[in-house]
């Protein structure tokens, strides 16, 4: 695996404050890097899309959400595998000031041309992992084990985990000919009540480029419809402790799964 | 840090001319930089660059942040706004870059064509007047002297749209608009005359492309050193 310092090419991210905190970037990698990222989700993306959830390509495997995703083991071989490194997983959570848990989500979005718009939430969710001693590992959900949701599956109380989304990343990558007007931007909006088309703040989806921010009771955001292009994300969670969430923002605040 | 000594209002400030022009002159201008949806790609008042890898270095990018205002130009009422948080956050403007714009190519038989009109119209061509007006009436009129001598001025962005037709790419709304925006530049230049206010068009082809953004930076700055008024300056590439 390339250590960081050898592929991130921007050492000048954006730190924002409006509407909600949100860090954003542009070129992020080497052009090689990216290059490597961008031909691997295209490999992916060659394989077809599945209208069924599958685990080894693009699928409708999330419901209510007009798109295609694929998951990401924690030995995902290729580029995308740096987004499971304990590197990129320490800068996440360094950028936003979270305490580094082992438990990491990655995966990608693909969103064909005018998929509909998805609706305001913020990510506060909890989630479920299977448990792991070893802080210096990354550990992936196990949906067969332990759904990620629920916790639901043949795991002990004690072999499983319910932690926070703690900060998300949506890297952009296979979207060539992006234009401004053309959507598939993902929305920031101040308040939950904003409407969908009317977001306080659009992060082009651009090649190379990247949104991230914590994920709060505030941290109001959606995909925007695409009318001309395919929409592609690398998108990946790093995750906090209850503990540390409810200390931070209170439990009651956080955004339990409705399905 | 330098002394800013010259305040730029720049709208369309998250567009490429736009970022272009904070990107190069912020630090030579205390630029109010007016954005709509799209945020402003560099610091401000909200905003700093972080070194993913190393979070607290300091960061020379950070050194000559502006202060964003947001206003929807397409809304006469944001633009009184707009003029009321300029004057709260500053006591005079030295130049005024009038950068946005909004494209809106459409076959002018189209449905829709005549509300899209209204739109283009209001962005391309009122709001610049508006504007102007507006910062005419709160800064400008008090004492023309004093605008003589900071050499005050206003810089619209036309575009060779504007001065010839390009048939068959759906530009009659965008053209007509950029037409209009010149007439509109010479009158301003001879009505704010009187109150030692310069004002000045910068009309380039399409950029980048055919025209390097350099230039157009190059011609805006130009304007703000000369003692020109009434000029609209074609670039693109052909003698004058």
């Amino acid at each position: 695996m390339a250590t960081l310092e050898s592929v991130v090419s921007n050492r000048a991210w954006l730190r924002r404050s409006r509407p909600f905190p949100h860090v954003a970037a542009r070129n992020v990698f080497t052009g090689d890097f990216y290059g490597a990222l961008d031909a691997q989700l295209r490999d992916l993306l060659g394989q077809g899309l599945g209208e069924t959830p599958e685990p080894d390509r693009f699928s409708r495997s999330i419901p209510g959400y007009d798109s295609y995703g694929i998951g990401f083991g924690a030995d995902y071989p290729g580029p995308v595998g740096l987004f499971l490194s304990a590197g990129w997983r320490n800068l996440i959570c360094d950028l936003f000031g979270i305490k580094a848990t082992p438990y990491v989500f990655a995966g990608a979005h693909h969103h064909t041309v005018a998929s509909a718009n998805g609706f305001v939430h913020n990510d506060f969710n909890p989630v479920w992992f299977p448990r792991t001693d070893e802080p210096d590992r990354i550990q992936t959900p196990d949906p067969r084990r332990c759904d990620y949701k629920t916790g639901a599956g043949p795991l002990s109380d004690a072999e499983k985990i319910q932690v926070v989304r703690g900060a998300v990343v949506l890297f952009f990558a296979g979207n060539d000919g992006w234009r401004p007007g053309d959507g598939g931007e993902t929305g920031l909006y101040a308040t939950p009540d904003d409407p969908v088309d009317a977001p306080a703040l659009r992060c082009p989806p651009i090649n190379n480029s990247l949104v991230a921010f914590e994920c709060t009771p505030r941290s109001f955001h959606t995909y925007l419809s695409n009318t001309r292009l395919p929409r592609t994300s690398i998108i990946m969670w790093v995750h906090r402790t209850l503990d540390e969430a409810g200390r931070t923002f209170g439990t009651e605040g956080l955004e339990r799964w409705k399905n | 840090m330098e002394e800013l000594t010259r305040t730029c209002l720049l709208t369309g400030a998250s567009g490429l001319l736009g970022t272009a022009f904070i990107r190069r002159y912020a630090a030579r201008y205390q630029i109010l930089a007016v954005h709509h949806r799209s945020a402003i790609d560099g610091p401000t008042q909200d905003q700093s660059y972080v070194d993913p890898l190393a979070p607290t270095r300091h960061l020379p990018e950070n050194d000559h942040p502006v202060r964003a205002l947001r206003a929807d130009l397409g809304d006469p009422d944001d633009i009184a706004r707009l003029a009321d948080a300029v004057e709260s956050h500053t006591d005079g403007v030295d130049l005024v870059v009038h950068a946005a714009a909004v494209r809106g190519w459409t076959p002018l038989l189209a449905a829709g064509a005549a509300d899209r009109a209204r739109w283009v119209y209001q962005v391309n061509v009122l709001a610049p007047l508006q504007l102007t007006a507006a910062l005419a009436r709160r800064f400008w009129f008090t004492d023309p002297t004093a605008n003589l001598r900071a050499n005050r001025n206003v810089v619209t962005i036309s575009s060779t749209s504007g001065l010839f037709v390009y048939p068959d790419l759906q530009q009659g709304l965008y053209g007509s608009s950029k037409a209009a925006l010149n007439h509109l530049t010479y009158h301003l230049a001879s009505e704010l005359w009187d109150l030692g206010i310069r004002v000045n068009a910068v009309a380039p082809d399409t950029f980048p492309g055919r025209i390097a953004t350099e230039d157009v930076l190059d011609a805006i700055v130009d304007f703000d050193r000369s003692d020109r008024t009434g000029v609209v300056h074609r670039l693109d590439g052909r003698p004058a």
